[in-house]
């Protein structure tokens, strides 16, 4: 019983990541890296935040001023990550993009276009990885360590003995935090999309949707807090919407075809692709 | 071969250079596609390190935290000889501190014997040494274990199957580590005996030695590799200088370690130290031999870089070895369908840093575990990026030990009860 329920909020909270991950990720090694160092910023964010949270020892119980302040963190890692893996510039070597002519992240249905802005004239390198799938790639790393973060104890008390309100909570506790926390992944790799084709293209104002859905979603979890399960719908069914929102504004962002993409999510021609490499 | 590649790839350079202006876009092409090249190649050799990194710690990770034996500390190593259970912090400080030093120096002595020995060419004698400690691990660690598990698990096994099991299991370890065997075989074994070796070190190390020595042996490390006089570094030197392989077997190879391409320099050597490697780990002492070899990573440590003389004498690294000067990228192409040299990382490494995580498992929060994961995972990739820089002996331990550390305690004490006040009340950020 305690295993089944084990397993199903684990893949409730992260079986979509891992399909994302095993086909997208897995099969270039260079993606993964940029996966466990994303991964790693947002570890960072979170390093940060807890320490302010530590530091302003009065308001240790108002989590609401800590939570604001690790979304703040969380945005402006995003943003140094950004800055990070460009290089400010494309400098070769390490985690910039070094020169390349091929792509090497054609691997998702987004990037059916992998350009390639070669800049043989004043000879600047060219990014290995196409911004997109890189930020893609970002965000996933994100999301998934902002889920973990927030699952990965919780899954550890449902696998010892008794669980269902695991401490005295309502019997929706476990559903409720796993949902949110596969929510959150879908948010990461939203906002991180947008984050990066923003500062790329320099289309600075839709960071504001960015930052709002995510003060949102993430203040509207507030409202977990009281016994009933019911309000709970709420912040899930908001994340929801932002996801979906945030998933038609990054493909708006890197103009790929809605079309095309709905229908190679289903069609066998992006299976063959896949399981072609 | 390598002189003859590199004389074929000095005329074709030639050869475009001849034609004019126009190549110049192409130039610039070529070489962002060999560094392209590079940087893909250099990302697959640093997954080709995560994998079985990973496993390790998971296998150590998974153990420690079901089975009891392991994650309990009631009997000690003569070697700590301070172990009071006090909550006195100036009590426990130089109590773990003095026991680490202990340890630190049974390590400094062992390596020196060991170096000794290799000095004298005493091959035999590290040769039977690493075959008695690689049969202490395979054989009478592995029954404990094996039983330990079973114990947990709550099968009933009789001791004449167990007799016949652990026989087959540690004779077929001998052999594919010592000897000939598939590549995945031998890979498994190694991780099986890192990870048991990690196992009992934190079963049997009190919880602030582990992270004292830990720290010192980052150190220790660091000065032995890098330091002109320093053992390990004397080790790789005279290694390369009578061009043998150092010890194949005590380090994790991701390739076949037994290619002769360009080892063809003293095939009798080379036979000789086929046998020679072991994955001792007996104490903490002959981890240190691990990083000398861990030094070998990527490319070939000493070898890369190096003119297109012949340098051979290291494990498959010959037509790597020819990536010298101008020619260095574009020979290197050639070499990366080879794929006969592969990564190498000291056994030792995998052991302190299974140890490390262990050690944060074993106070049971997982996002601490979780947190020390990914910090060794990041000083692991600075290491190789380090390497493929310096291109030469660099020690693996120093950058991701301290990132672990460092974020242990981090997560631990601050970060843990931030994330634990979020998720009681399902706060998400």
């Amino acid at each position: 019983m305690t295993l089944l329920e084990f397993f199903g909020c684990s893949l409730i909270s992260f079986s979509p990541a891992l399909i994302m991950f095993i086909f997208t990720v897995a099969n270039n090694p260079l993606k993964i890296i940029i996966l466990t160092c994303s991964a790693f910023f947002w570890l960072l964010s979170l390093l940060l935040s807890s320490i302010v949270w530590f530091a302003v020892v009065p308001l240790r119980k108002q989590l609401v001023f800590s939570m604001v302040v690790s979304i703040l963190f969380q945005e402006a890692i995003r943003i140094a990550f950004y800055f990070f893996i460009n290089g400010g510039g494309g400098s070769s070597g390490g985690g910039g993009g070094a020169a390349a002519a091929s792509s090497a992240g054609g691997s998702e249905p987004l990037t059916d276009a992998d350009q390639v802005t070669l800049t043989a004239g004043t000879g600047r390198p060219v990014k290995i990885l196409h911004l997109h799938s890189l930020s893609y790639v970002c965000g996933l790393g994100f999301g998934f360590m902002a889920g973990a973060f927030s699952m990965v104890n919780l899954l550890a008390d449902i696998s010892g003995p008794g669980s269902v309100g695991l401490g005295g909570e309502h019997e929706g506790f476990l559903l409720v935090s796993s949902v949110l926390a596969l929510m959150f992944v879908f948010l990461n790799i939203c906002w991180t999309v947008v984050t990066f084709v923003c500062i790329e293209d320099r289309r600075l104002y839709f960071l504001a949707y960015v930052w709002g859905s995510h003060l949102l979603c993430s203040l509207l979890t507030l409202l977990n807090s009281s016994a009933s399960p019911l309000l709970s719908l709420v912040p899930i069914m908001v994340s929801l919407t932002c996801a979906l929102i945030g998933l038609l504004l990054s493909l708006h962002l890197v103009e790929a075809n809605l079309a095309g993409f709905f229908t190679s999510l289903v069609s066998p021609a992006w299976m063959l692709r896949v399981c072609r490499r | 071969a390598a002189r003859a590649q590199s004389e074929a790839v000095n005329q074709q350079q030639q050869q475009s250079g001849a034609e004019g202006e126009q190549p110049r876009v192409e130039d610039v092409d070529d070489e962002e596609e060999d560094a392209d090249k590079l940087l893909l190649y250099g990302s697959k050799q640093i997954i080709r390190l995560f994998v079985p990194v990973s496993i390790c710690m998971l296998f150590v990770v998974s153990i420690i935290s079901t089975v009891s034996y392991y994650s309990s500390t009631q009997q000690y190593l003569p070697y700590t000889p301070f172990h009071d259970q006090t909550d006195d912090p100036g009590k426990i400080a130089w109590q773990s501190i003095l026991n680490a030093l202990i340890i630190l120096g049974l390590v400094i002595v062992m390596t020196i014997v060991l170096i000794v020995l290799y000095k004298l060419r005493c091959y035999k004698v590290i040769q039977g040494w690493l075959y008695v400690t690689s049969v202490l691990i395979l054989f009478f660690f592995s029954l404990i274990f094996f039983g330990v598990l079973l114990s947990t698990l709550n099968l009933a096994f009789d001791y004449i199957t167990m007799a016949v099991c652990v026989w087959n299991f540690g004779l077929v370890g001998q052999v594919a580590i010592h000897w000939k065997g598939p590549l995945l075989l031998q890979q498994m074994y190694l991780i099986f005996i890192s990870a048991l070796m990690a196992l009992v070190f934190i079963k049997f190390l009190p919880e602030w030695t582990t992270w004292v020595l830990l720290v010192l042996i980052s150190i220790w490390d660091l000065v032995a590799v890098l330091c002109p006089k320093g053992p390990l570094r004397m080790l790789v030197e005279t290694a390369q200088e009578r061009n043998e392989s150092l010890f194949p077997s005590l380090i994790y190879s991701t390739t076949a370690a037994y290619m002769s391409v360009g080892t063809a320099e003293q095939p009798q050597q080379q036979q000789q130290h086929d046998g020679n490697v072991s994955s001792d780990l007996d104490e903490s002492g002959s981890h240190q031999q691990q990083h000398q070899a861990a030094a070998q990573v990527l490319n070939g440590g000493g070898g890369d870089g190096g003119e297109a003389g012949v340098s051979g004498g290291h494990d498959g690294d010959g037509p790597d070895a020819a990536g010298a000067g101008s020619n260095g990228l574009r020979v290197r192409n050639k070499a990366f369908h080879d794929e006969s040299h592969g990564v190498k990382l000291g056994l030792g490494d995998f052991v302190f840093y299974s140890i490390l995580v262990g050690r944060a498992s074993s106070a049971g929060d997982w996002n601490t575990t979780l947190s020390c994961y990914f910090a060794i995972l990041i000083g692991l990739s600075l290491t190789l990026l380090l390497l493929a820089i310096g291109r030469r002996a660099l020690p693996a331990l120093p950058i991701s030990i301290t990132f672990g550390v460092i974020f242990y305690f981090l997560t631990s004490l601050i970060v843990s009860p931030f994330v634990d006040a979020l998720t009681a009340q399902q706060f998400f950020i």
